[in-house]
């Protein structure tokens, strides 16, 4: 066969006739790749939700969590200045009791809990002490000694309040001999017996007769550190678009006429759940007065009840801005406000990062149980949105990326019941959320404000 | 909706613009899939893979070249990947020596040319038929080819030939082109569009 091909002719013939033909898929196809995406995108939450809970749970395991099964309040010590010209013994604070859970130790361990082979729990108390030559205690020097005091039951350790002033010269005596057997001269050990039996308690009442005023201490700042959920009910306020609402475009088949009225009688939106998850560290700056900041993720939403049409012109008239002249905005969109072939619910979403900054002020209570009222100022980022805005003339919603803003500022504001236990707080009480800018920039004529109701269950940890 | 809103919106994840941007490009891209795949079934299972990875991967297009390429250069590496995976481009990588091959004597519809033309193309042997696709359809060379199957380029360029040959002979035994007719109008019905 004579064969007169030139390539080049044959090549571009066989792709012309080869790009005229079309074929449809069936519909599984887009339903295939739809439910692909939509569930990458849970896919995408449920990872963000197992994160959260992870970094909760270690949380909780390594900060909150009591590493001791029992807890004791820390006795309160207060030193007396001596009414005699004696050696003075100056406790300087009551260590943090640690625990030891091994039962086979039955041994001293400082400022801590013994497992004796009774299975009785014990503690011990270590007092530092120094000695000081005079009534002055501004020039005290870093201990050399403590007072150790073992063997005290933990269910009544919280409610002895140690109040005593030792003659030196006869605590040393008394010491030197257990000092020499139990912890090779360092320490200096009571018999635990003594604060556990009210005839031994006798021992140190003899002193009650000298005391004096007790010495103020600088209230210590407390550092704190908290993790917060609240569920939230989350819902907008809109106003604006009375000076830049716009015909409907003569493209906009058919024509909608212009609607009058408040813009949030002529919307169809529902709140709907959220949620906000944040942690922050907290200053104590007086007694009753804490500084606080921290991260938190906010997930807002409300509802948009729509209507589903065929695609149609969608017109935004945008505002003059310092950086934007008067103008319009025209897209396509499928999903009209008043009437179209079905419904349509639609939600807008706006997944935010916070940077809350604020202070809380303690109104009632004791160190125990608290009533506090709080609020902060939120720098807020919108890490991802899904928005649909509405047309000047109410007809239609669309998407405008453009128009949403990045940047924001919220508020907080919040009262809680707190419950102090062994050092961790819980708490729980409403809060309320407001987006102190507008969701959109300035050049949208129609303002929309987020707001957040919920109640936030907390639960604080001290560090230090 | 314009192309640029379309593009907006799926760079958004927004439904409609992705049911949009498939509306207007799965007919074509279906067919590139068919030249390729086995049958009907395949070749949309390549649409949706390919389409999967559109969507996801939107944001990495820059306007340096037609949206339609870029989408179809996904649609094309998608195809060339899934006939690897099911292992039957492998399978029949001995094309190079499948001389003689007796082409199947199905009926080729003659409703439309272009889908003529498009199932004639897909009575060539998968290897073959890959090549011509490849190299003739979508525009590649023959470096590219060799790397995008995994042979050498001379293979490449052999198989070519084979196909071309063996396409031709297809084709005018369908009475779809004529032999020995002038440059330009090979295929007999072009002029007339019958």
């Amino acid at each position: 066969m004579e064969r007169n091909f030139y390539d080049t002719d044959f090549e571009d013939l066989l792709k012309e006739k080869a790009d005229q033909y079309k074929m449809y898929p069936s519909d599984k196809v887009w339903k295939g790749i739809d439910r692909s995406l939509r569930s990458r995108r849970k896919w995408y939450w449920t990872g963000f939700v197992v994160l959260l809970s992870g970094i909760s749970y270690l949380a909780v395991n390594e900060l909150i969590k009591p590493s001791n099964p029992v807890r004791i309040q820390q006795p309160i010590v207060r030193p007396e200045a001596p009414a005699f010209n004696t050696p003075q013994i100056t406790p300087f604070s009551a260590a943090p009791i640690a625990n030891s859970q091994d039962e086979q130790t039955d041994r001293l361990v400082p400022n801590g809990f013994v497992v004796q082979k009774s299975d009785q729990l014990t503690t011990t108390l270590e007092i530092p002490l120094i000695t000081t030559a005079s009534n002055d205690l501004s020039d005290v020097q870093a201990p050399s000694q403590s007072l150790i005091i073992a063997g005290i039951d933990p269910k009544t350790a919280n409610a002895f309040n140690l109040r005593f002033m030792l003659p030196v010269l006869n605590l040393v005596s008394n010491n030197e001999e257990a000092t020499a057997s139990e912890t090779g001269g360092k320490n200096n050990i009571l018999n635990p017996g003594i604060l556990t039996s009210p005839a031994e308690n006798n021992h140190f009442n003899w002193l009650q007769d000298q005391a004096v005023p007790e010495i103020k201490t600088k209230p210590s700042r407390h550092v704190r550190w908290q993790l917060a959920f609240s569920p939230t009910v989350n819902y907008r306020k809109m106003t604006g678009a009375k000076n830049a609402r716009l015909n409907s475009s003569s493209g906009n088949i058919p024509l909608a006429l212009n609607i009058p009225g408040d813009i949030n009688s002529l919307l169809d939106h529902k709140p709907a759940l959220g949620f906000e998850l944040g942690t922050h560290g907290l200053l104590s700056l007086t007694r009753s007065l804490t500084l606080k900041g921290g991260i938190q993720f906010n997930y807002s939403k409300y509802d948009i009840h729509a209507y589903k049409s065929r695609v149609e012109l969608a017109t935004i008239s945008l505002n003059a801005t310092a950086f934007q002249s008067p103008g319009t905005l025209t897209s396509y969109t499928d999903i009209r406000n008043f009437s179209g072939s079905s419904s349509e619910e639609l939600k807008n979403q706006y997944f935010q990062l916070s940077l809350p900054v604020g202070l809380e002020l303690r109104l009632l209570g004791n160190d125990r149980v608290q009533l506090n009222i709080a609020g902060t100022i939120q720098p807020t980022y919108l890490l991802n949105g899904n928005t649909y805005l509405i047309t000047n003339d109410y007809k239609n919603y669309t998407k405008a990326p453009s128009l949403v803003r990045k940047w924001n500022m919220n508020t907080g504001f919040e009262a809680f019941l707190s419950y102090d236990r062994g050092g961790v707080k819980w708490q729980i009480g409403p809060q309320f959320r407001y987006q102190l800018l507008s969701s959109y920039k300035n050049a949208y004529p129609i303002k929309e404000y987020l707001m957040e109701y919920g109640i936030k269950i907390g639960v604080t940890k001290t560090i230090r | 909706m314009t192309e640029e809103a379309i593009f907006s919106g799926c760079l958004i994840n927004d439904p409609v613009a992705q049911r949009e941007l498939y509306g207007k490009y799965s007919p074509k891209m279906l067919s590139v899939c068919y030249r390729f795949a086995h049958n009907r079934e395949d070749a949309e299972d390549m649409l949706q893979e390919g389409f999967i990875k559109v969507f996801s991967q939107i944001h990495t297009f820059q306007n340096k070249g037609a949206f339609e390429g870029w989408i179809r250069r996904i649609i094309v590496h998608t195809c060339i990947n899934h006939l690897k995976k099911n292992k039957k481009f492998n399978d029949s990588v001995d094309i190079i020596h499948a001389t003689g091959i007796q082409v199947r004597e199905e009926s080729v519809p003659s409703i439309v040319q272009a889908k003529q033309v498009v199932e004639c193309i897909r009575l060539l042997p998968i290897g073959y038929r890959t090549v011509l696709n490849l190299y003739a359809i979508e525009g590649y060379n023959h470096k590219e080819i060799s790397e995008m199957l995994d042979v050498e380029e001379s293979t490449s360029r052999s198989q070519y030939t084979r196909a071309k040959q063996m396409l031709e002979d297809i084709l005018i035994r369908k009475h779809i082109i004529q032999p020995a007719r002038i440059k330009g109008n090979w295929f007999g019905l072009t002029a007339t569009g019958q």
